[in-house]
C-alpha cells in the first residue's frame, strides 16, 4: 500500500491530457482548493462519480474527562465528512463484494464484535442511504476494465487475491455479482448462523473450519475497535488466510458447511488452492485437486459431487464450488470410514481373543457337549496317554459299536485331566453293562476293570491346583522312600522326579507344601505320566 | 454546491473550458479510485487524506424490528481532513 500525492495525480494528467507537469500540479491543487472553499461556503459539495463532502454542525454536549473523571463540556463545532459515491464504494469493497448482511437467528453469540458500530460508521450508513437514491451515472462496467486490467488485489492478502481471481474468472459484471449474491446469501447465512461451538471434532483446526471462523475472528478482535490501520489490515489478512478463504471461496459453499469438516483434509486442499493462486488458478487446477480428492475416497464421493453439482447449476458455477463442497463432504465421509475401520479392527481382535480362550478351554476338556467326531480324533491322539489295557479296551469298545455315550465317557476319562468324574464313569460302566450283550459285557468288564484301577486313584487334581494344571498325571506308585536327615520334600522330589515336581509328591503323600520331614519317614514317590496336551 | 457549479468554479480558476475541466476532474477521480482499489491512500496537502479502511464484521440490531443482523466485513473509503482545517472548523466555526 502506497501513499499517493498531488504529483502522482498530476502525472496522470500529464500522460492523459498532455498537460505539463507544472500545469497539472496547479490544476490538482486548484481542484481541491475549490472543494475546500465551496464546502466551507455551501456546506455540501458533490463531485459526480466520486462522492459528497459535507460540513456538519455538531451541538455542544456533556462528556467526561477520561483522565480526571470530571465532567467536561464539548463545545458545539463543525466537522467535515465525506461520503463516497456508490460506484466508488463498490469498487473499493470489491474484494468483499460477495458478502451480504444476514439475519441472525437467536442464540448466536458474537461477544467480541462491536455491536452497534462506531459513531463514524453510523453516520456513514445514514448518508449512504441518500446516496443510493441518486442515479448511478457511471455504470460499474466503466470502472471494470481498469480494475481487471491490473488484476492486482486490493491488499497483499491471499484472501483478496483469491477472491479477485475467482471473480475475474467468472467474468465479473455487476449483474453477475448480483446473481451470485442471491445464492450466496443463503449460503452465507447457513455458514454464519452455524454455532461455532458445535463443530469441535476437529482438534486444533479451528482456523480452517468455516464454522470456526467466528472464533478466529474473536481472536482478531483483540485490540481492534472496528477500524484497522494498515498494518492491522495486513496482519488480519494473514491470520485469517485460511478462514477467509473458506469464507470467500464460495460463499458458494453450501449446506456442506453444516457438516463436519475434517481438519487435515480441508487444510491440505486449501493449501493446494492457495498455492496455485499466485498466478493462474485455473479451472483445470481445481479439477485436478478435485480428482485427487475423489480418488482417495472412492466412489461415494463421486455421488456426493454429482448431487451437489446438480444443485449448483442454478448458481453460476465456479469450479471452486465443487471443490470445497466435495472436499468437505469427502472429509466427513473419510472421517466416518476411518472410524468404521478402527471399530471393525477392535471387534475382530476381541472376537479372536475370545475364540482363542474358548479353544483353550475346549482343549482342557471341560466341555462335554462335543460332537463324537471330534471326540474320536482326540481319542486317537491321546492314545499314547493310555495304559495298554485302556487302549485295548477302547478298541474293543469301538468294535462293539459304541454308543455315543460310551465314546463321550471315554473322552471324559481321558481328556479331563486329573478330573476323572468318578460318578459318571460308574454310570457309564453301568450303562455299558446294561445295554451291551454278553460279549460286550465281558469287554466292558475288562474296560471297567481298567477303569476301576484308575478309579482307585484319588482325585489329585481336585486336591491341588498345581496337579490339576500340571503337565503330569499321577498314575500310581513308583516306590517308597525313607527320609534321611537333612532332606526335604523338595530335594527328594528333585532327585526322583526332577525340578519343580514337589507338588506331586506333596499331593500323593497328603503333605502340605514345605513340610519338614523327619528322618525315617516314609515318602511315596508317585508314578507320573505326561498329559501330552498339545494336539 | 452541485457538480456543475463545482466544475465551473474550477474552470474559472484554472482557465480551462468547462468541458475540459470536467474531463480532467474525471481523470483525477479515476486515478484516485484506482489507487483505492489497490489499497493505496491519497494525500492532498492542505486538504486531507483519503484512505481505505477495513471494517470488521459486526452485529447490528434493526431498531424497528429488533432483528439481529450480521454485517459482513467490508472495505470503506475514509476521508480525514488535514488537521489545520479541521481545527479551524472546530474552533472558529462553532455556533
Amino acid at each position: 500500500m502506497q501513499r499517493k500525492t498531488v504529483e502522482d495525480i498530476a502525472g496522470v494528467l500529464v500522460s492523459r491530457s498532455g498537460l505539463s507537469q507544472e500545469d497539472a500540479i496547479s490544476f490538482v491543487n486548484a481542484l481541491f482548493d475549490t472543494v475546500r472553499r465551496g464546502l466551507e461556503r455551501d456546506k455540501v459539495l458533490k463531485i459526480k462519480g466520486f462522492g459528497t463532502f459535507k460540513i456538519i454542525s455538531v451541538e455542544a454536549r456533556k462528556s467526561v474527562n477520561v483522565n480526571t473523571g470530571e465532567a467536561v463540556i464539548i463545545n458545539g463545532h463543525e466537522k467535515i465528512t465525506f461520503t463516497p459515491d456508490s460506484t466508488v464504494k463498490d469498487l473499493v469493497n470489491k474484494p468483499f463484494s460477495q458478502f451480504e448482511t444476514v439475519i441472525l437467528n437467536d442464540g448466536v453469540e458474537f461477544e467480541d464484535t462491536n455491536i452497534g458500530g462506531t459513531l463514524e460508521e453510523s453516520a456513514y450508513n445514514d448518508d449512504s442511504v441518500s446516496d443510493e437514491n441518486e442515479p448511478v451515472e457511471s455504470p460499474v462496467l466503466d470502472k471494470g476494465p481498469s480494475s481487471e486490467a491490473d488484476g492486482r488485489p486490493l491488499f497483499d492478502l491471499p484472501v483478496a487475491q483469491d477472491y479477485l481471481l475467482v471473480t475475474e474468472r467468472g467474468q465479473v459484471s455487476s449483474e453477475h455479482v448480483l446473481g451470485e449474491d442471491t445464492v450466496s446469501k443463503t449460503e452465507v447465512e447457513e455458514m454464519r448462523t452455524f454455532p461455532a461451538a458445535s463443530i469441535d471434532n476437529v482438534e486444533g483446526r479451528m482456523e480452517e473450519d468455516i464454522c470456526g471462523e467466528t472464533e478466529n475472528k474473536a481472536g482478531l478482535y483483540d485490540g481492534s475497535h472496528g477500524e484497522l490501520q494498515e498494518s492491522d489490515i495486513e496482519s488480519y489478512g494473514i491470520n485469517t488466510e485460511s478462514s477467509e478463504k473458506e469464507v470467500l471461496l464460495p460463499e458458494t459453499e453450501t449446506t456442506v458447511s453444516e457438516d463436519n469438516i475434517a481438519g487435515d483434509y480441508s487444510y491440505t486442499v486449501q493449501q493446494d488452492l492457495h498455492e496455485t493462486t499466485d498466478g493462474q488458478q485455473t479451472c483445470e487446477d481445481n479439477g485436478v485437486s478435485e480428482a485427487v480428492v475423489t480418488d482417495s475416497y472412492g466412489k461415494s464421493d463421486g455421488v456426493a459431487v454429482q448431487t451437489e453439482a446438480v444443485s449448483d447449476e442454478e448458481s453460476e458455477d465456479i469450479s471452486d464450488d465443487k471443490d470445497s463442497k466435495k472436499k468437505s463432504d469427502d472429509e466427513r465421509f473419510g472421517l466416518w470410514v476411518t472410524l468404521t475401520w478402527i471399530f471393525v479392527t477392535l471387534v475382530l481382535m476381541a472376537v479372536s481373543a475370545f475364540g482363542g480362550y474358548l479353544y483353550r478351554m475346549y482343549e482342557v476338556g471341560g466341555n462335554m457337549n462335543i460332537v463324537s467326531a471330534d471326540v474320536r480324533i482326540s481319542e486317537d491322539e491321546s492314545d499314547a496317554d493310555m495304559d495298554k489295557e485302556s487302549r485295548s479296551s477302547d478298541a474293543a469298545r469301538r468294535k462293539t459299536g459304541p454308543d455315543s455315550i460310551k465314546a463321550i465317557n471315554t473322552v471324559v476319562r481321558k481328556d479331563t485331566l486329573a478330573k476323572p468324574v468318578i460318578a459318571e464313569k460308574t454310570t457309564a460302566v453301568a450303562d455299558n453293562n446294561q445295554t451291551a450283550d454278553k460279549k460286550s459285557e465281558t469287554v466292558d468288564k475288562r474296560s471297567a476293570d481298567a477303569e476301576n484301577k484308575q478309579e482307585t486313584m484319588p482325585d489329585y487334581g481336585s486336591m491341588d491346583i498345581r496337579v490339576r494344571t500340571g503337565a503330569y498325571n499321577i498314575v500310581g506308585l513308583n516306590q517308597v522312600y525313607t527320609v534321611k536327615s537333612g532332606e526335604s520334600i523338595e530335594s527328594i522330589s528333585k532327585r526322583f522326579l526332577g525340578e519343580g515336581m514337589e507338588c506331586y509328591v506333596e499331593v500323593y503323600n497328603g503333605l502340605k507344601p514345605n513340610t519338614k520331614l523327619t528322618p525315617g519317614q516314609k515318602i511315596n514317590i508317585p508314578k507320573l505320566k505326561w498329559k501330552k496336551r498339545r494336539n | 454546491m452541485n457538480n456543475k457549479d463545482f466544475i465551473s468554479d474550477i474552470s474559472s480558476v484554472t482557465g480551462y473550458t468547462v468541458a475540459d475541466t470536467q474531463k480532467m476532474v474525471n481523470m483525477v477521480i479515476d486515478y484516485m479510485t484506482d489507487n483505492f482499489q489497490d489499497g493505496n491512500a491519497v494525500t492532498i496537502p492542505n486538504f486531507g487524506t483519503f484512505d481505505v479502511k477495513k471494517k470488521l464484521e459486526r452485529v447490528m440490531v434493526n431498531p424497528s424490528t429488533q432483528q439481529r443482523m450480521l454485517v459482513p466485513p467490508k472495505l470503506v473509503l475514509n476521508f480525514k481532513p488535514v488537521v489545520s482545517w479541521k481545527d479551524k472548523l472546530k474552533n472558529g466555526g462553532g455556533r
